[in-house]
């Protein structure tokens, strides 16, 4: 054991290593937030006057909330949030889409963010509609869908503590409406733990991704030499779901089920790892 | 000892590392970088300033460069992580190199000799210079296979005229990577629009990037000099600001096209052609646009800048009103294609208008539909004798004529009742509480919503499985209740320390053992005899646990009190003594009783026992 006690030691001075390495301090973080959020008031007094300097700005703005991201490690709905407007203020609809998708896993049912994303998917030139199916989860599952990991599991820890209290209660008094409430209590725990477990092992939005260049040429296959899919390009902001990788290739399926192989420099996903 | 050895060992290690990384941090270093130094006018180039040392950098002011057009493309740090092991002494070593590097996109404005002058930038609160450089900027010339057209719609017109300004791109090889560069766009003298034209459905359009937008060009065929060529082709909407001649400078169109062909061998296709592809700056041709002013000679007073030909319509609602009732007053101005700037006269200073209407000194500005414009006022009667909304003219410059014209409207016919009560001064103004008849509040769709700037935004949410490490005190809690509840399900289903809360739980497991016997009789093949002896067994046990007696000397006499203080009726108890009394006599005195006579007590007994177990309190 004390042979092992230099190798831990050391194992932790890398360890600290690497963490100072990839994150920012919170002074630097706060200053980061800071400036951005000057860069992008900065923007908004530009924008009537001199647009090319604010979208200038903004991207200087979106640059700034982006490095608290990578390099803060600071992951939440309000911040993916902050940079989809930036990007959407300079025009870029694809990294626009592709941060309101970021922010909707913390917050899906923002109204704000649920304003801005609809109106940044109205904008994009590729109108393609939901298979019906998702469409119809969608409403049946809604509580699944609309409410954030996080409050569900809230919700399921309230329940499921509920759920003992009432079993408890019940030993010594036989209560009608502790009964109800029981059994209250034990189906919404069952509902939200299944939901969570959804959430858990399918990680919906893993291999979620958007399409972040002006206009890409969707093919039939991984390379150049395959036919496009389809009459026109793919813009900008086109949403899908990747099925698999092959060297610089993606092969993807649109919101309605097509699928077509897009390269990979054209979209990005909206799980940052 | 040994403990102080090992921390000595890890104080060592930790000062060894930190050395390694802190000595990183001291050598800044600040570089200038270009693309490349030869280039052609128009021709942009990327510009880098690399930091060493550090990723702590503010942004450098790059004001300086007035020879060339900046565009900021980001920057971006550069931060490596390296990890060594030196063989000699086997220690593991950690080297983290820190950097930032910005990067611009230039754009010559002219020809010659350039210098791309020294940059101070700040890193970590010091500041250090980059080096200037030096670029050769060459004019760019006309290839035989390329060339590129710009046309006016007219060389002269007046200041806010329309003018329709035509870039063509003729090519007749195969090119890749293009790339326009028009400087005047953002010529502060003039504005641009984008031209909105009808698409001719049989050509192909082509997404562009111009400037700082996005074109969409029509690709197709046109001839030049006689010669065939594939062109490109789109068009903006000049607007000038200003007068005098405007010399726009030469724009150019950068791309890598086809100069000729080598053979190469191909495996499966033998010897082919394969073409060979340069680089080439194609400048456009010379324009020049004379602007003139307005004449200040019959200019209306009411005057509003209209350069064009336009119309205008108004429309009015509610057409009957109350004295100092708002009344919405519509005006759809009708011209040129591109409206952005178009504006109405003050509606103050129409007299016609301002004798009969209290008209607000503040207006929306227009929304613009299609190619209209609507503006619209809100005014108010100031007496009832007003019959109508009068006329209103609009003054504008017709270019087509060379003199100041109208545009009118009809006039509307307005029913004006006497005040409903009495107006104010509050009301005349446009000041007072909205009226019954004001409009409801829309919600308007267009647009983004106000970004987040609490200190939320920089606090990190877990995401996931995430959630449950970030919880550990709920998962804690609840596991914790659950564990209580089946402490006390175990201490009262092995009465352990005699809880009175014991008796809950046994007398439960009796009851069901009780009807079980009790439901069990009619198939039963033991004697009247055993039957009777189990059913008295098992109610003694029930009544047992329920009275917290020992059940195997119980008699009625020993329950009967203790049954009716449980709030339990007098008929019931006669009933459970009714049950003792049989149930002793057949097990006691076999034959007193036949077999159909024991199903029957059985079937009441359930009865009975159930009745018990609900009201016992």
């Amino acid at each position: 054991m004390r042979k092992l006690l230099p190798l831990i030691a050391m194992l932790l001075v890398f360890l600290c290593g690497f963490v100072r390495a990839d994150s920012l301090s919170r002074e630097e973080i706060n200053d980061l937030f800071s400036q951005g959020k000057a860069l992008f008031r900065e923007a908004n007094g530009l924008l009537e006057k001199n647009p090319a300097s604010a979208k200038d700005y903004y991207h200087k703005a979106a640059l700034y909330f982006e490095r608290i991201v990578k390099e803060g490690q600071i992951r939440n709905g309000k911040i993916f949030y902050d940079i989809a407007n930036a990007y959407f203020r300079m025009g870029d609809v694809g990294r626009a889409i592709l941060n309101y998708k970021r922010a909707s896993q913390y917050m899906p049912n923002d109204l704000n963010l649920l304003q801005n994303f609809e109106y940044a998917r109205s904008r994009r030139v590729d109108k393609i509609a939901l298979k019906e199916e998702a469409m119809i989860l969608r409403i049946l599952f809604f509580w699944h869908y609309d409410i954030p990991t996080e409050i569900k599991f809230y919700i399921f820890i309230l329940f499921f503590a509920l759920i003992w209290i009432c079993a408890g209660i019940l030993l010594f008094f036989k209560l009608p409406f502790v009964k109800i409430g029981l059994i209250v209590c034990i189906v919404f725990s069952g509902v939200f733990l299944s939901s969570l477990t959804v959430d858990f092992i399918s990680d919906s939005m893993r291999n979620q991704g958007v399409i972040i260049t002006g206009e890409v040429i969707a093919r039939k296959g991984d390379s150049d030499a395959y036919s496009p899919s389809f009459q026109d390009p793919l813009h900008a902001g086109t949403e899908f779901q990747l099925i698999e990788k092959r060297d610089a290739w993606w092969n993807v399926e649109l919101m309605d089920g097509i699928q077509c192989w897009i390269p990979s420099r054209d979209a990005e996903l909206v799980k940052i790892d | 000892m040994k403990r102080c050895r090992n921390c000595f060992i890890v104080i060592l290690l930790y000062a060894v590392c930190t050395a390694a990384f802190t000595q990183s941090d001291r050598q800044i270093r600040v570089e200038a970088a270009v693309e490349k130094t030869r280039v052609f006018t128009g021709e942009s180039f990327v510009y880098q300033i690399q930091v060493q040392g550090s990723d702590k950098v503010e942004a450098p002011d790059v004001s300086a460069f007035t020879d060339f057009d900046v565009t900021f493309l980001g920057g971006d740090s550069r931060n490596t992580t390296m990890i060594s092991q030196d063989l000699n002494t086997g220690k593991v070593i950690q080297n983290i190199k820190y950097g930032y590097v910005c990067q611009y996109r230039l754009t010559p404005k002219r020809a010659g000799t350039l210098i791309i002058p020294e940059v101070m930038v700040t890193v970590a609160g010091k500041n250090y210079m980059t080096r200037a450089i030096q670029i050769t900027v060459s004019e760019p010339e006309e290839v035989g296979d390329y060339k590129f057209r710009i046309n006016l719609s007219k060389n002269k017109c007046y200041v806010g005229e329309q003018v329709k300004m035509t870039f063509t791109w003729y090519f007749s090889q195969n090119v890749r990577n293009v790339e326009f560069n028009i400087s005047f766009l953002s010529d502060s003298r003039m504005s641009f629009e984008t031209a909105v034209e009808k698409k001719d459905p049989n050509a192909k359009y082509y997404t562009i990037p111009v400037g700082n937008k996005q074109v969409e060009a029509m690709y197709g065929s046109g001839s030049l000099g006689g010669k065939s060529y594939n062109i490109l082709t789109f068009s903006e909407i000049l607007i000038p600001g200003s007068i005098g001649t405007i010399n726009f400078p030469k724009a150019t169109v950068s791309f890598e096209g086809v100069s000729g062909y080598r053979k190469v061998r191909d495996f499966f296709m033998g010897e082919v052609n394969q073409p060979v592809y340069s680089r080439y700056v194609i400048p456009s041709n010379a324009a020049a646009l004379s602007v003139r002013d307005v004449p200040s000679a019959g200019r209306p007073f009411t005057y509003s800048g209209l350069v064009g030909r336009y119309t205008v319509s108004a429309a009015a609602a509610p057409l009957e009103v109350s004295v100092g009732d708002p009344v919405t007053l519509t005006l759809t101005l009708k011209g040129p294609a591109y409206l952005k700037d178009a504006d109405i006269p003050d509606l103050n200073k129409i007299t016609s208008l301002t004798k009969d209407f209290k008209i607000p000194s503040e207006m929306a500005s227009g929304k613009i539909t299609g190619n209209t414009k609507v503006f619209t006022q809100t005014i108010r009667a100031l007496h009832d004798e007003v019959k109508q909304i009068p006329v209103i003219e609009i003054p504008y410059f017709n270019t087509a004529s060379g003199k100041y014209e109208f545009a009118r409207t009809q006039a509307i016919p307005l029913k004006v009742n006497p005040a409903r009560d009495k107006v104010t001064i509050m009301d005349l103004k446009g000041e007072a509480a909205p009226s019954e008849m004001g409009r409801e509040v829309e919600v308007w769709k267009e647009g983004i919503a106000h970004n987040y700037e609490d200190m939320d935004v920089i606090i990190n949410r877990p995401l996931g499985a995430a959630v449950i490490a970030a919880n550990p005190a709920l998962i804690v809690v609840s596991l914790l209740l659950m564990l209580g509840y089946v402490a006390l399900v175990v201490i009262f289903k092995f009465k352990l320390f005699g809880l009175a809360g014991g008796s809950a739980v046994s007398s439960k497991k009796y009851h069901s053992g009780l009807l079980k016997v009790l439901k069990s009789v009619p198939d039963s093949k033991q004697t009247t005899e055993e039957i009777c002896g189990a059913i008295l067994e098992k109610l003694r046990q029930y009544l047992g646990s329920k009275l917290n007696l020992n059940w195997q000397s119980i008699v009625f006499k020993d329950v009967e009190g203790a049954l009716m203080e449980h709030a339990l009726d007098e008929d019931l108890v006669k009933k459970i003594g009714l049950l003792f009394k049989d149930c002793e006599s057949v097990h006691y005195a076999p034959g007193l009783f036949k077999r159909s006579d024991v199903d029957e007590l059985a079937l009441n007994a359930i009865g009975t026992i159930n009745l018990v177990e609900r009201n016992f309190k």
